[in-house]
């Protein structure tokens, strides 16, 4: 057994400097050797620190729902002109945008982005509700975020096939820009003048085209591309 | 021949008054916990410690619930399973994943020759986690042994049924309609470089009982009097030397057994606490002072009816309508933030002495010593535990930071007064 030199306590055999002072453990008459027992263990446990995620829906439900209970209650005092729907819309579109994805784990990602569509789809349905007039919804609102939506998923579908080459998903992306861009003009036309007059989504969306064409080909031309990673690299 | 009655332990339990704040308080990395283990003097055989833990378990249910949410309280749950014997790790006290079907409140740990038992301070306090320890001691020696150790003091015997004093929520039973204010002065808080992830340092001094008794008679005290002196000195010093919160008193929080004043066996939680303060140049910068200090005040502190009137409050508090109504969510965030900003103001430090366990003769041939640590408080960084078995005094020393000059101030006065001290470090 020894001891500190500095504060004079006996040291555990297993000790190479004292715990009080951080002196090194010095006596010449038992020099410090391996010790077959230590007082505590090597292994060192790695915290598992894992979210309680149904007391966060809950608290995301409430810390939701009481903002939403106060505009309402104010609404029917004043009497007014209806307003409180418009925040409360809001507020619980909010909530699927910002706390579905934190408070509910799921393995794809594509529920989100439907789920996303889906409110943003129901809260100007409501806008459409209050103001008396669906023609603008139907016609522009609901088909434009149908289309994004529905590029939206595909594009993630792209960008999660991680056998693919990164330029083929880069292609793949390109195109359904283009594709967007199309189909935007195609509802615009269709919502304004009735007939499909296709114009300048064709020229916005030759260069993703060939953009994409650039990519595909690219990486099926191999030593092309390594020519150009030699040369532009960073 | 009437059949002995069969004690049917409840389905569900209610927390006890003392534990309903751990549920709020407790953080993503922080947990109310605390540790006691014991050291034999062989290696531990896991299978024997398995059976022993599942006989122990159906003699103390209460070990075997869980952590349930209702809509206005958190409740415990009864389950039929107990936990595995896990491994024991260099970094003690990590927080207990309470969320899943088959969590418990608490861990047992196996290392060579000790076994520790964590547990979460919801669930049973110092006293119940020793008892329910040394009973599972007891039956551990006895399974590998083939002898009975009789049952006495805090060990109990595996073969007896439940009793219904054991999980009695004693606060509710024993509080009266006096209550006193739990207004305090704010305490002077230690800071320090915390360490990676919180990673518990654990220092401990072992020491001789009997040496510690002599020591302590010879200045006409008690040991834990005398500990608790010696501790507060050092963060007095410790306080001088940061020339920080000057005003602000060192206060020194004591945990109080209330047991002894009732006459209950609960094994739930059932003790008080209290706050010493000390604040520098007051003519209490000698041992002997402080001790004397620290003698009266706490004669005072610890009078049955002073004790009473400052749980009687926190009864109070949780019988109000208003609170009870509140759902569950509302109250956890309110006694959240309230835990965050009152709940630790009020001390510097604890200090915790479980006394001497006196083991049945039979089984402390087989025990080395036993150790109680304690996890510190969210904000405080340093606490202190001391527990007596078998001729060893352990004084165990837990911190979140990185400096040990308090550990070192103590066990130097221990040295100085005569007490050998030998020193163990994670």
């Amino acid at each position: 057994m020894s001891y500190c030199v500095q504060c004079g306590v006996q040291l555990a055999n297993d000790l190479t400097r004292c715990p009080l002072c951080k002196t090194a453990v010095v006596n010449p008459n038992q020099p410090v050797r391996e010790v077959k027992e230590s007082a505590h263990p090597e292994r060192v446990e790695e915290a598992i620190s894992r979210i309680d995620l149904g007391y966060a829906r809950q608290l995301s439900v409430i810390l939701t729902l009481i903002p939403i209970l106060i505009v309402l209650v104010l609404d029917l005092i004043d009497g007014g002109r209806a307003w409180s729907p418009y925040v409360a819309g809001a507020l619980v579109m909010a909530w699927c945008f910002l706390a579905v994805p934190l408070v509910f784990r799921v393995k794809r990602p594509y529920l989100y982005v439907a789920l996303d569509v889906i409110a943003l789809c129901a809260y100007l349905a409501l806008i459409a509700f209050m103001s008396g007039d669906f023609s603008w919804y139907l016609s522009i609102v609901l088909p434009l975020l149908v289309l994004i939506g529905a590029i939206t998923l595909l594009m993630l579908l792209v960008i999660r096939r991680v056998e693919a080459l990164k330029l083929y998903r880069a292609a793949g992306v390109l195109l359904l820009c283009a594709v967007f861009i199309l189909g935007l003009e195609t509802i615009i036309d269709l919502a304004a003048f009735k007939s499909l007059r296709l114009g300048w989504s064709i020229y916005a969306a030759i260069p993703f085209v060939v953009l994409a064409l650039m990519a595909y080909g690219l990486e099926k031309h191999k030593g092309l591309k390594e020519e150009i990673r030699k040369r532009l690299f960073v | 021949m009437n059949q002995p009655r069969r004690i049917i332990t409840p389905d569900w339990l209610k927390l006890d008054n003392a534990a309903k704040i751990y549920p709020a308080a407790r953080t993503k990395g922080w947990m109310p916990m605390f540790r006691v283990s014991i050291t034999f003097l062989e290696e531990i055989d896991r299978p024997l410690m398995q059976q022993a833990l599942e006989n122990t378990l159906k003699r103390l249910p209460l070990f075997s619930y869980r952590l349930r949410r209702g809509l206005f309280w958190h409740y415990f749950d009864r389950q039929e399973a107990g936990p595995q014997v896990v491994d024991d790790a260099r970094n003690m006290l990590l927080p207990l994943n309470l969320t899943g079907e088959r969590d418990f409140m608490f861990r047992l740990r196996v290392h060579r020759r000790r076994a520790a038992l964590e547990v979460f301070h919801a669930l049973t306090d110092g006293y119940g986690a020793t008892s329910f320890l040394t009973t599972l001691a007891a039956e551990y020696l006895r399974l590998k042994t083939g002898k009975t150790i009789p049952a006495s003091g805090m060990v109990l015997d595996t073969k007896d049924a439940p009793r219904p004093e054991e999980w009695q929520d004693a606060f509710q039973k024993q509080a009266r309609g006096l209550t006193r204010s739990r207004g305090e002065q704010s305490a002077w808080q230690m800071k320090g470089t915390r360490t990676e992830r919180g990673y518990l340092r654990v220092v401990t001094g072992v020491m001789p009982t009997e040496k510690l008794l002599a020591v302590a008679r010879a200045r006409g005290t008690t040991v834990n009097t005398l500990l608790a002196a010696i501790f507060l000195q050092a963060l007095m010093k410790q306080k001088e030397a940061s020339k920080r919160g000057r005003g602000k008193p060192v206060k020194l929080s004591l945990p109080v057994n209330l047991r002894k004043y009732y006459g209950v066996s609960t094994l739930r939680n059932f003790s008080f606490y209290v706050n010493v303060p000390a604040l520098p140049g007051y003519g209490l910068e000698d041992l002997d002072a402080l001790i004397t200090y620290i003698t009266h005040y706490m004669g005072l502190e610890t009078m049955e009816a002073q004790l009473n009137a400052r749980f009687s409050a926190n009864v109070k508090a949780e019988r109000n309508k208003a609170l009870r109504l509140a759902p569950l969510l509302l109250k956890s965030l309110v006694l959240k933030l309230m835990y965050r900003f009152t709940g630790e103001r009020y001390m510097t430090s604890t200090l915790t002495n479980l006394g001497r366990v006196d083991l049945p003769e039979a089984m402390a041939s087989q025990v080395e010593r036993m150790d109680l640590i304690l996890g510190p408080a969210r904000k405080t960084p340093l606490a202190a535990a001391v527990i007596s078995a078998c001729g060893k005094t352990c004084l165990n020393f837990s911190r979140t930071i990185k400096e040990s000059e308090v550990e070192r101030l103590v066990f130097t006065a221990l040295i100085r007064l005569g007490v050998p001290v030998m020193v163990e470090s994670n």
